[in-house]
C-alpha cells in the first residue's frame, strides 16, 4: 500500500516537475520534488528503523533509487545519473538516521536541504564534466544550494503534515 | 566438519551477505546505474517515450487547470479593476452632479436677478417702449462721387422766380460746393432720414446729419465749426471690471480744429483726465454711444467753468461706412394697444 502512496506520488511529483516548471522557476532555479518525495521517503522509513523489520529499510533504499531512475528519465540527461546519485544520497540519510534523531520536523528539513543540495550539485557537476553545462562551478554551486533551500521551503507545510500524522498513529497505537 | 559442497558454497553465502549489506546495495545500485548510464540511446528512448506518455494525460489536465486558474485570475483581476474605475467613474460622477447642482443654483440666483433688474421700481407691469432706433446704413462718399451727383442736380425755381439764362448759382455749402466742411453720405430722405440724426461709427460718433437730401445727406462731424451737442462726462472706476460713474454734463462744441472744446461744467464738478465722454441718456438709445476721452482739462482762476479739450474716439480717421440711428414710432407698441382696447 505504501508504494502504491509512493508511485503516486512520484507521478505527481513527474507531473508538476514537467507541467508547472514556469510558474515554480525563480531565477533559473526549481525545487527537485523527486528527490523532495525521495528524501521524505526514506527518511520516513529510516526513522522506523528501530521499531521495524531491517527489510524495510532496503525496500525504502531501492525505492529512492527507483525514485532516481524515474528523475533520469523525467529529464533529458543520460539515464544511471539519478539513480546514482539518489542511491547515494539514500545510503548517506539511513546511515544519518542511524546517527541522529531524524523524526524531529526540522533535522527533517535539514536533511532534505543536504540531500537536494547535494543530489543538484552532483547532477550540475556531471553536466560539467559532461560538458554539458558552461556555468562557473561556483555559479553551479550557489544554484545548488538555491535548489537545496528552496526544495526545502517547499517541504515545510509536507514534513508538517507528516509529523502530524505520525504523531497521530503514534498517539492510537498507545492507546491501542 | 565442512563438506566438500559447503566448502563451495562458502564464498558465495559470503558474496550474498555482502551484497545483502547496506553498502552492497549500493554497489549493486551503483553498477545499475553505470550500466544504464552506458545503454545505447536507442534502447532507452522507447523507454523515455513510454514514461513521457505515461505522464501525458496528467500533464495536459495540470496544464488545462493552469490556464483556467490563470484566466479566471485574469478575469478576477480585471474585474477588479473594472470595479476600481467603477468606483472612480462613480465618485467623479457624483462630483460632476454636485457641480451641476452648484451650477444650476447658481444659474437660478442669477436668472433671479436678472428678472429683478428687469422689474420696473414701482412693479408695473413692463409696457413696449414709444419710440424705436434704426439705423440706416449708409456709405461715405468721396469727391469723384460727389462731382457726378452735382451733374445731376435740378434747381426747383425757374423763371417764374426770376432765374434767367447765364445767372451764377451760389453754393450753399453743404451738397455742393468743394469748400464745404461737412462729408457727403449716400442715403437721404428716401431712406426717411432727418437732420440732427447722429452719424456712428460702430459706437464711436463721428458727427450729425447737417442736411438732408432725396439720396444724400450731409455730416456735419463733431469737429466741424459749429457742431454743438449735450455730452455726459462719464469716469471708469476700474478698467477691468468695466464699471462707471456718471459725471456731470456739458455742451461739446466743435471748433473746426482735431480736439472739440466741452463747454458749460463748473469747477465744482469733478472732471479728470482721461474721462470718457457719452452722449445723453434719451431713454431710446439703450447703449452709450461715446464721443471722446477727456485730453486736457483747466480749472481758470477766476472763472467759475472749466477748460476742456475732448480727443474724438473716432480720430481722424474717415470711415468707409457709417450708421445714421433714426427714430421711429413703435409699431409693436400701437399694435399691443390695439390688442389691449379690444380686449376691452
Amino acid at each position: 500500500m505504501q508504494f502504491v502512496f509512493l508511485a503516486a506520488a512520484v507521478y505527481a511529483a513527474a507531473v508538476v516537475q514537467t507541467s508547472l516548471a514556469p510558474v515554480l522557476e525563480v531565477r533559473h532555479v526549481m525545487p527537485d520534488l523527486f528527490a523532495l518525495v525521495a528524501v521524505l521517503w526514506r527518511l520516513n522509513t529510516a526513522s522506523s528503523i528501530g521499531d521495524r523489520a531491517a527489510g524495510n529499510s532496503h525496500r525504502s533504499f531501492f525505492a529512492a533509487a527507483l525514485i532516481g531512475l524515474a528523475f533520469d528519465l523525467t529529464s533529458s540527461g543520460p539515464l544511471g545519473v539519478g539513480l546514482g546519485l539518489f542511491a547515494v544520497v539514500g545510503f548517506l540519510i539511513a546511515w544519518l538516521a542511524s546517527k541522529l534523531d531524524l523524526t524531529h520536523p526540522f533535522m527533517q528539513l535539514v536533511t532534505v536541504f543536504l540531500a537536494t543540495s547535494a543530489i543538484a550539485a552532483g547532477e550540475a557537476a556531471l553536466c560539467r564534466i559532461r560538458g554539458e553545462a558552461s556555468l562557473s562551478w561556483a555559479t553551479l554551486l550557489v544554484r545548488a544550494i538555491s535548489v537545496g533551500v528552496y526544495t526545502a521551503g517547499v517541504a515545510v507545510p509536507i514534513v508538517m503534515v507528516l509529523g502530524w500524522f505520525r504523531n497521530v498513529g503514534h498517539a492510537v497505537r498507545a492507546d491501542g | 566438519m565442512m563438506t566438500s559442497e559447503a566448502r563451495e558454497l562458502a564464498p558465495r553465502r559470503k558474496l550474498g551477505m555482502r551484497l545483502a549489506s547496506p553498502r552492497g546495495r549500493l554497489v549493486v545500485v551503483l553498477a545499475g546505474a553505470v550500466m544504464l548510464y552506458v545503454f545505447p540511446e536507442r534502447l532507452v528512448e522507447p523507454i523515455r517515450a513510454a514514461w513521457t506518455s505515461l505522464l501525458r494525460p496528467a500533464q495536459i489536465a495540470t496544464t488545462g487547470t493552469l490556464d483556467f486558474a490563470r484566466s479566471r485570475w485574469n478575469r478576477l483581476q480585471a474585474s477588479w479593476a473594472a470595479g476600481e474605475r467603477l468606483a472612480e467613474s462613480e465618485r467623479e460622477i457624483e462630483t460632476v452632479r454636485d457641480e451641476n447642482r452648484r451650477l444650476e443654483e447658481a444659474l437660478k440666483a442669477a436668472a433671479v436677478n436678472r428678472d429683478d433688474s428687469r422689474e420696473p421700481a414701482n412693479g408695473a407691469a413692463p409696457s413696449e417702449p414709444l419710440l424705436r432706433v434704426d439705423a440706416v446704413e449708409a456709405r461715405v462718399l468721396g469727391r469723384s462721387a460727389e462731382t457726378f451727383l452735382r451733374g445731376h442736380d435740378l434747381l426747383d425755381f425757374g423763371a417764374g422766380k426770376g432765374a434767367t439764362p447765364g445767372a451764377l448759382v451760389v453754393d450753399g455749402g453743404f451738397v455742393s460746393g468743394g469748400d464745404r466742411s461737412g462729408a457727403l453720405v449716400d442715403a437721404g430722405a428716401d431712406l426717411g432720414l432727418r437732420p440732427g440724426r447722429l452719424v456712428l461709427a460702430g459706437r464711436r460718433v463721428w458727427g450729425k446729419l447737417a442736411a438732408v437730401g432725396p439720396q444724400t445727406s450731409v455730416v456735419e462731424r463733431l469737429t466741424d465749426r459749429g457742431y454743438r451737442d449735450t455730452v455726459q462726462i462719464v469716469r471708469r472706476e476700474a478698467a477691468d471690471t468695466g464699471s462707471a460713474r456718471l459725471g456731470p454734463r456739458g455742451m461739446l462744441v466743435g471748433n473746426g480744429e482735431a480736439l472739440c472744446r466741452i463747454e458749460m461744467i463748473e469747477t465744482t464738478e469733478p472732471v479728470a483726465v482721461g474721462d470718457e465722454v457719452w452722449t445723453i441718456a434719451d431713454g431710446v438709445i439703450t447703449a452709450p454711444l461715446i464721443y471722446g476721452r477727456i485730453v486736457r482739462a483747466e480749472r481758470p482762476a477766476a472763472g467759475s467753468h472749466w477748460q476742456i479739450w475732448m480727443a474724438p474716439a473716432i480720430g481722424s480717421e474717415v470711415p468707409q461706412r457709417v450708421a445714421v440711428l433714426k427714430l421711429e414710432l413703435n409699431a409693436a407698441r400701437f399694435a399691443d394697444s390695439r390688442i389691449q382696447s379690444e380686449r376691452r
